[in-house]
Order: C-alpha cells, then structure tokens, then sequence
C-alpha cells in the first residue's frame, strides 16, 4: 500500500515536472503544485489489516505467477517492485539449505548472504555496465526469478526422504535443478535483458547466469 | 534582438530562480536578481567543465565506479584471450589493459574461479569418495568456497599492490598506475578457470603438466609486461622481478592443486583433522620459497609469509606432513629455477 502512494506521488510528481516544460509558464506549475489532490482513492486508514494483507499478498503471488510464464511484453513486474518477494524466496532456500553444526554444508546465514548479496552485487553490475533500470527494480526480478530454484530445492529435499539414496535419484534431482535453473535464467533475462546496450549485453547477462548456476548448484549438494 | 534576449531570460526565471520569484513579485527587480544568478551559474559550469574530463570525479558518487565497467563485450573478449597468449615483444598492460583498465573482467574472473574451485575441488573429492567407497556417504564441503575466495582475492589484491609500490619505489622508467596492474593480474588468472575444471581429472601427472602449462601462458604475459618497467634497473632487482612474479603465480597454482584438489586424497586417510592438515601443508608451501619472493617484493609479502609462519610451525609436524612438505618444496624449486632460466633467456 505504501507503495502504491509513493508511486502515485511519483507519478503525480513526475506531471508536475513536465508541466513548466509544456507549457513554458511559470503560473500554471506553481497554481498545480499548490492545489491539494482530493480525489484520490488509496485512503484505505478505516479498512481492516486483513484486507490490506490479503492485498499485499495477492500482488505479490501475482508476481509469482508472472515469474512462472515470463513473456517479453509483461513488464509490469518492472515497474511497481517489491522486496517481499525476494525475501521470502531467500529466506526458504537458506532454511531448506541449512545443515546443523558440525556437516560440511552451508549454514543458514551463509546460504542467505550468498543469495540476497549475490543478488545485489549483480544488480550493482547491471548499474554499473549503464543498464537503465533502478536498482531496486533489478533485484525484485533476480529475486522473484529464484522461484524455480526453490521449487527444485523442495523436490530435491522430498525425493531424498521419499527413498533411498541411489544414482537413479541423483540423477532426477540432477535434472530438476537443472530444470530451476534454465527456468530462473530464461525468466531474469526476459525481464532484465531489455534494459542494457546490445554492446554489452552479454557482459550484464554472464553474471545473471553466473549467479543462478551457484545457487543450484548448492540445491543439488546440499539438499539432502 | 531585444525580444529574443527577454525570451531565454524568461526561461532562466522559470527553471532557476523561483523561490525569489515569490517574494519579489516585480520584473525589473527580477531581471537584476537572475542576471546575477546567471553569471555565478555560468562561472560554476566553468569550474566544472574543467574538473570532470580529468576523471576527477568524486570517490564516493556512482560515476567514480562507473568509469571502471566501461568496456564492450569484444574489448572483454580481446583482453580474456591476450592474457592467455603470451607473444615476444608484446605488452599486454600496455597495448590491450592501457588506455582504460577495467575491473569487470578482474572481478568477474575472480568469482567465476572462486566458484570452479570449489565446485570441481567437491567433485574431484566425490569421484574418489565413489571410487573407493568407504563410507557411500558423501557430503559436499561449502567451505572450499570461502577458502578460495580469500585466497584469490587476497592474491590479486596484495600482489599488484606490491609491485605498483616496487615500482614506485625504485622510479622505474615505466610507470603503470596501481588499477592497471590490478586489471592485468585479474585478467591473468583466466587461464586458471579451464584448468580448474579439467583438474577434475584424477591422474597426477595430467595435473602437473596443466600447471606448467597455464603458468607458463599467462605468468610469462606478466613477465614480459613488466619487463620494460624494470629493465634499467639493477640486474638483480630486474630479474628479481621477473622470477617473483612467476614464482608466486606457481605457488598460487600450486596452492590450489594441494589444498582444493589433493586435500580430498588426504581426508579419506587422516579423517577429523584433515582441514588442520592440509592448511599446515599449504602453508609450508606458501613460506618455503618466502625468502625468494621477499628478497624482490615489498613488506607486504613478507609480511604475509611471516603471518603464515607461526601457524605452520605450531602444527604438529609428523612424519607424514614433512615429507609431503619436502614433496611440494622440490616441484616449485624446479618451476622457479625453470622461471629463471627462461627470464635469463629474455
């Protein structure tokens, strides 16, 4: 919801910017800026918490659902970002991750660290290389693009206690974090591809691609 | 004329000088007030159209950092294959890192080796544990991954840094910038992501010849860089150079096939301690040439060796560990009397 009033201030904003430019009159900016805006319809103070939860959380399963069948034309994910997303993502694959003391594997804060820094190192790259995207607009889409990696992660962890640990099984589980990880990439990129200069934008993708073959690569060995 | 000029001055007003505007109201008033505006404007663009084509941009703004990621994916490319392919009279700093170093490809070459060590070091580890099957159960180790990540970047850091203070230090004829030597190191370690994958291979003698192989191609492309820079030095620090160079980019590969990919021989014998073990090897190998690459290299270095030496004498040194000690000192004496050799050559 705050969210959305900060967009609609940027938008309104955004109006008032381009007013003295369209009009070229100093009058008509300051008389626009001054009147308040009456009729907008996000004074959501007297609705139950429920109802602005259950909001929230359909925007963001909406964003999921976009993830899942990226298409190059649906950019909405693009424009109004959120981290919960992402956060929640992160926060299952470093649970699920997790080995207690003692085991070789990852703890829990170092398979967090890993994926949400992972992320904005990669974002910082996108910035960097001059992509024209915001940063936060970039790491809500790695983010909500780790879906199908945490999908391989739980089938992983399922098959194991299913049965007895063979190469048969270690196969499937080969194939469906493969699976997450072509998945996660081709998603990102149909997001995020468009937002560099052609020259470079295989310099902005190696790390995408980079970023998500580490991640499965800790499914397929640790999840068991 | 009269009305054009009025025309931009109305303008001026509209973008620039509003909250004033408030206040005064009149025209006349307001044309003084953004006249003067005007010229202070005109002056401060002055001042910063001077400054910011030096690159004298601010160390904390984005733009700083910007100018460091400004390559194209075929001057990426170009830089990847020059630094595996060393040619005679040839300097890659010079000709190829020269006119804008960047950190992309240092960065990038980094993470990608960090995550091939650690990646193929667990699988080299897995097809022995299925090769002998002692215990069935084989558990991927995650911290090879931090390990190789301090290592390589402690190397790509420390190491230019060392040479850029030698250089500076002895007022050589070349000076290559700090961020020049930097990117020339990082872009060096490209050779080590292929031969990190093909280290998989469980044969030793196919490890051994990867090694003089990658080290030969890309030590040699550094060699001949800094060749010019330290040529009309004394013979001693000259070749010096040279041979520390090489040497430290031996005992980096070396370090790698000892401690990521020979460590996992180690910790089906030894069992619990093995991690103690092998990082004691390790460091031995690391401090046994130190009196080499500290006669050429600065404090720095040294100061790093000696860092190391306490540790490794406090292991416990069996019998096991010091002939496995003698075992990685002979092979990086030889690589560095062959260094030497071929630097002579030069």
């Amino acid at each position: 919801l705050e969210k959305e009033i900060a967009a609609k201030d940027q938008r309104a904003h955004e109006q008032q910017k381009f007013y003295p430019d369209l009009s070229g009159e100093i009058a008509g900016a300051v008389s626009k800026r001054s009147e308040p805006n009456l009729d907008r319809d996000f004074d959501t103070l007297d609705e139950p918490v429920w109802v602005t939860v259950k909001r929230d959380l359909n925007t963001v399963g909406a964003k999921f659902g976009l993830v899942l069948f990226p298409t190059q034309g649906n950019q909405s994910l693009l424009r109004n970002w959120d981290l919960w997303g992402p956060l929640f993502i992160c926060v299952f694959i470093s649970l699920l991750l997790h080995s207690s003391e003692g085991k070789m594997g990852p703890h829990f804060t170092e398979v967090f660290t890993l994926t949400f820094f992972g992320a904005c190192i990669v974002t910082l790259n996108i910035k960097l290389l001059g992509g024209t995207i915001s940063f936060f607009q970039s790491l809500c889409v790695l983010g909500y693009c780790l879906l199908p990696p945490g999908a391989a992660a739980v089938l992983c962890k399922v098959l194991t206690f299913a049965s007895e640990q063979s190469s048969l099984l270690f196969v499937i589980r080969l194939l469906v974090t493969s699976v997450g990880f072509v998945w996660a990439t081709y998603a990102s990129m149909a997001f995020l591809a468009g937002a560099q200069p052609p020259r470079r934008k295989a310099l902005a993708i190696y790390p995408i691609f980079l970023f998500y073959f580490v991640i499965s690569w800790m499914i397929i060995s640790h999840s068991h | 004329m009269t009305d054009l000029e009025f025309q931009s001055f109305h303008n001026q007003v509209v973008t620039n000088v509003q909250p004033i505007r408030d206040d005064d109201g009149g025209t006349t008033y307001e044309f003084q007030h953004s006249g003067d505006i005007d010229r202070v404007k005109l002056l401060d663009s002055e001042n910063g159209t001077n400054s910011t084509p030096q690159g004298n941009k601010n160390l904390w703004s984005f733009e700083y950092y910007q100018q460091f990621f400004d390559v194209d994916t075929d001057q990426v490319m170009g830089r990847l294959l020059n630094s595996m392919v060393p040619r005679l009279k040839t300097n890659f700093i010079a000709q190829h890192i020269h006119p804008i170093p960047d950190l992309y490809g240092p960065f990038w070459i980094c993470v990608t080796l960090i995550f091939t060590t650690g990646i193929c070091g667990n699988l080299a580890k897995y097809i022995e544990t299925a090769g002998s099957t002692i215990n069935g159960h084989f558990e991927s180790d995650f911290h090879l991954v931090t390990g190789a990540a301090s290592a390589i970047f402690s190397y790509v850091t420390l190491v230019p840094f060392g040479l850029y203070s030698l250089l500076w230090y002895r007022k050589s004829e070349v000076q290559y910038t700090y961020l020049e030597i930097l990117s020339a190191y990082g872009y060096s370690l490209t050779v080590f992501v292929p031969v990190s994958i093909l280290w998989v291979i469980q044969l030793e003698s196919v490890r051994w010849a990867l090694i003089v192989v990658a080290v030969c191609m890309s030590g040699f492309v550094l060699a001949f860089s800094f060749w010019p820079a330290v040529r009309g030095d004394k013979k001693l620090i000259a070749f010096g150079t040279i041979v520390g160079i090489l040497g430290l980019h031996a005992i980096l590969a070396i370090g790698f096939k000892e401690f990521f990919f020979d460590a996992a021989l180690q910790s089906n014998k030894f069992g619990a301690d093995n991690a103690d073990f092998s990082s004691g090897a390790l460091d031995k190998a690391l401090t046994d040439p130190a009196p080499n690459a500290a006669l050429t290299l600065n404090d720095s270095q040294s100061k790093n060796a000696k860092g190391a030496e306490p540790k490794a004498a406090s292991n416990k040194a069996d019998d096991k560990e010091s002939s496995k000690a003698t075992a990685n000192g002979a092979p990086v004496a030889t690589a560095d009397g062959g260094g030497q050799k071929d630097a002579a050559k030069v």
